[in-house]
């Protein structure tokens, strides 16, 4: 057995408990420090404001006394609100449905080439995505200009006649949701690539041995090893899409009348063009319901993913 | 030995591999086919952008071919470049874009760093606070934003309405999130023995994360730094709202605004300032495709 | 002078104690051996005397100094980890000479401490290449070279060979062997192969359930095991 040391070949450190207990005191003030900035940055810049507009919200349209629910009221009332409710969640739900069709369907294509040709494939097909909004939407105004329409050219020279892409209504609001797909597919494409790697080659094998057709792979093999990618992309996108500005802002303004306005548009034209800022937050406000839902759903997928994995 | 007799003249069986080469020789002409087919869906709009910026006014407006440019010239292209306030647009994109981008790599590496490796009261929630702060989007700030400028304003007297760099403060809300996000997931993943071996080795907290985290997460760093810029320059609402002289506006808005005068629209020079607007990205993403593309991937998969 | 001396070291993570009161005395330059099975607190004792875990009561002292509140660079010990932990940007020359870099050592210093370690351990050839260039025994035998290179008071190790196939772990044993032969530094060797207790330590300390059930030298172990557990083994 080990002898039993003399006490004094200790020197003594005082009192022990108290300098320990400073030095984790010291590894987690360091570290909630360099977590302060990213915290006051939030704080000040998105939450304050959320709480902010909820305030706003509630003031009546000179902001010079508090009237509760009553925008909210007079906003239920109005048919063009309903109008926009409708045309925001049809805009939203059909554009991520296509998007996420569309990048399913080219994720596949570009997945079954041999893998040296992707690179440059992906690359090329990516490129909608990168181009900032405002930009590839001014070029989509001009491509679907009244007097000038590329797009109208090819038709009558196919025979066809004119369509007034931003002038009738059902145009108006098939081509902003166009738009949107166009440059949202891609992202889908990469996410789905993605996921589609990673689906282990050989339960195909098994599949095929199974007897499986491609279509049959898809549905037993694909699809559901993909569902939880499939769930989150579609609900991240259904956030951004729902909350939408650049598109329908640089398109159609809005118009023809109101039959293309969103949320956002909406509140930008009451609140900062109209000046009227409580109607404004409150429109602005009447997203939240729909992107809290929708977050839940992202946050409790991607916990789950984890403890699949 | 083996005692296989083969008969002469016995009929030979068919190889099967050709049956099978077929098939996907079929499916490769279908899916190419298509890959063309949507290649041309996304490109169209860019290409067009360009052929439009190479005609003249006159065969803009005149009924030929729009696909098809009969005389090329750079007037646009060089008027765009001289007039002023191009310039100014672009000046002002371009440096609120590097300072929001440095900005946003300090804060995002140092509390990601933070989040990840010293665990410390609240960062869990912390973590989930900052990826749920990336679903709330910017069309539901911008009114409460703008009446707090005009708080500020009344306060302390700082305008912060109509100036580019109260831009420079704004945007960070947008990529900071997302980017800490990207390197919360690059610094987990990085083994705990290394923190354990930088410490003997006798590194501070700052030492590891400068000479070792860093230079390992690279990728992710790039990754990140490009989503920063990418969201900077191409931000629409927040110029539109809160910038309105045009000495103040930045790429997006400037284009938008001061091209289109009245029912006038200059096409030629619309889609020629578009497109150099387009440009940064672009040239970033033709260079550094894959780290691109692993920012947008690291958000979604690393979880 | 460099022995170790654990006075009744307990470590405790909220109310599991991982170690229940150690008493150990190792001597200056001797190799002693932590052996037991996974969870017996081998590990953890050692972390404790790297300074990786926070003592929760008792004593360590490194060289007759009490080093409990001390931060691991200052406590000049070296540590070789399971999984190397080599930094994978830098090639092996600045992984080994990283920890004398920090400490402003002149470049001349740190040269020829770098080249003494690498002749030592046969990895001179190896200089220039980065960690995923190397084996697995050449990454051990990279991650032995930078705790050399420090020239410590104690050298630690944490299972280093458990990730090696059999072959190539007998092979690093005899190196290990050799390499405290010719540098002669104490050494504290986390295992739970007894086998490799038995052929390395000048003592074996086994281990169980957070305290040390017996202490001695592997003959001393062979011939009198304290339980009937250890008599299995050995027959």
């Amino acid at each position: 057995m080990a002898d039993i040391a003399a006490p004094n070949e200790f020197a003594l450190t005082g009192d022990r408990r108290n300098s320990l207990r400073k030095l984790m005191q010291r590894k987690s003030t360091v570290a909630f420090l360099m977590a302060l900035p990213l915290i006051v940055l939030i704080a000040t810049l998105v939450i304050y404001p959320t709480g902010y507009a909820i305030w706003l919200s509630m003031l009546n349209k000179s902001m010079t006394k508090f009237v509760g629910f009553g925008t909210f009221e007079f906003l239920l009332k109005r048919q063009t609100f309903w109008d926009i409710v409708y045309q925001s969640c049809l805009f939203a739900i059909t554009a991520v449905i296509f998007k996420a069709m569309i990048g399913f369907v080219v994720a596949h294509f570009v997945h079954n080439i041999p893998a040296k040709g992707q690179r440059k494939w992906r690359g090329m097909l990516l490129v909608p995505w990168v181009i900032p909004p405002a930009m590839s939407t001014l070029a989509w105004l001009w491509l679907l200009d009244p007097s000038y329409s590329a797009i109208n050219w090819i038709l009558v020279h196919l025979g066809m006649s004119n369509i007034s892409w931003l002038g009738e209504t059902g145009w108006a609001r098939f081509s902003v949701i166009l738009v949107n797909i166009w440059a949202g597919s891609p992202f889908f494409m990469i996410m789905y690539l993605a996921a589609l790697k990673s689906v282990p080659d050989q339960l195909y094998e098994a599949a095929s041995i199974d007897g499986a057709t491609w279509l049959q792979r898809i549905w037993y093999v694909t699809l559901p090893m993909m569902r939880n990618i499939i769930a989150v992309t579609a609900l991240f996108s259904l956030i951004v899409t729902f909350a939408n500005f650049d598109i329908v802002r640089v398109l159609t303004a809005g118009g023809p009348l109101t039959s293309t306005q969103l949320f956002a548009t909406w509140a930008f034209k009451v609140g900062i063009e109209s000046g009227d800022i409580p109607q404004g937050a409150a429109v602005s406000l009447f997203m939240v319901p729909i992107l809290a839902v929708a977050a839940a759903f992202i946050l409790r997928d991607i916990n789950k993913r984890g403890s699949e994995v | 030995m083996a005692n296989v007799a083969v008969a002469a003249g016995a009929p030979v069986r068919p190889l099967h591999y050709g049956s099978i080469s077929k098939s996907r020789r079929w499916a490769l002409r279908w899916s190419y086919f298509f890959l063309v087919l949507f290649c041309i869906f996304f490109l169209m709009p860019p290409i067009y952008m360009f052929i439009t910026s190479i005609k003249g006014s006159a065969e803009i407006s005149a009924a030929t071919n729009p696909w098809w440019v009969f005389h090329p010239t750079l007037e646009n292209y060089a008027e765009l470049l001289t007039k002023n306030e191009y310039l100014i647009f672009f000046r002002n994109s371009a440096l609120v874009s590097v300072c929001v981008v440095i900005i946003s790599m300090v804060i995002s590496v140092t509390a990601a760093f933070a989040l990840a490796r010293m665990k410390f009261w609240g960062s869990t929630a912390l973590a989930t606070g900052v990826f749920l702060t990336y679903l709330v989007p910017d069309t539901l700030l911008f009114i409460p934003l703008f009446k707090m400028f005009a708080f500020v304003r009344d306060t302390t007297g700082i305008e912060l309405m109509n100036h580019w760099w109260t831009l420079i403060i704004l945007y960070p809300t947008l990529s900071v999130p997302f980017c800490t996000w990207i390197m919360i997931g690059y610094f987990a993943s990085i083994p705990k023995e290394l923190d354990e071996a930088a410490l003997i080795d006798g590194a501070s907290w700052l030492q590891t994360l400068t000479k070792i985290f860093i230079p390992v997460a690279l990728p992710g760093i790039i990754a990140a730094t490009i989503f920063a810029f990418t969201v900077s320059w191409a931000q629409f609402l927040y110029p539109l709202a809160f910038t309105t002289s045009t000495d103040q506006l930045v790429l997006p808005v400037g284009i938008v605004t001061t091209l289109i005068k009245g029912d006038v629209f200059n096409w030629g020079q619309i889609m020629t300032g578009a497109l150099l607007g387009a440009a940064p990205p672009l040239i970033i993403y033709a260079f550094l495709m894959d780290y691109y593309i692993a920012g947008l991937t690291a958000g979604a998969t690393k979880g | 002078m460099a022995q170790v001396t654990l006075r009744n070291v307990v470590k405790k993570y909220d109310e599991v104690l991982a170690v229940r009161g150690v008493d150990l005395d190792i001597a200056d330059k001797e190799f002693i051996v932590l052996v037991g099975p996974s969870g017996c607190g081998k590990s953890t004792t050692l972390r404790m005397i790297a300074g990786l875990e926070e003592i929760s009561g008792g004593d360590i002292a490194i060289g007759g100094n009490v080093v409990n509140d001390v931060p691991p660079k200052d406590r000049d010990i070296a540590m070789v980890f399971q999984n190397y932990a080599l930094y994978p940007h830098m090639n092996v020359y600045e992984n080994m000479s990283f920890g004398l870099k920090l400490k402003k050592t002149p470049k001349e210093e740190i040269d020829r401490r770098v080249r003494q370690a690498a002749g030592i351990l046969d990895i001179t050839e190896l200089l220039d290449r980065k960690p995923k260039q190397l084996s697995g025994g050449q990454r051990q035998r990279v991650a032995m070279g930078r705790a050399i290179v420090r020239d410590p008071k104690v050298f630690l190790f944490d299972e280093p060979l458990s990730n090696l196939d059999a072959k190539l772990r007998v092979q690093m044993r005899t190196e290990i062997k050799k390499v405290h032969q010719k540098v002669r530094t104490t050494t504290v060797y986390v295992t739970h192969d007894q086998v490799e207790a038995m052929t390395l330590a000048d003592r074996v300390v086994v281990m169980n359930a957070g305290l040390i059930e017996q202490v001695g030298s592997p003959n001393d172990l062979y011939h009198m095991p304290a339980t009937k557990r250890r008599q299995a083994p050995y027959g």
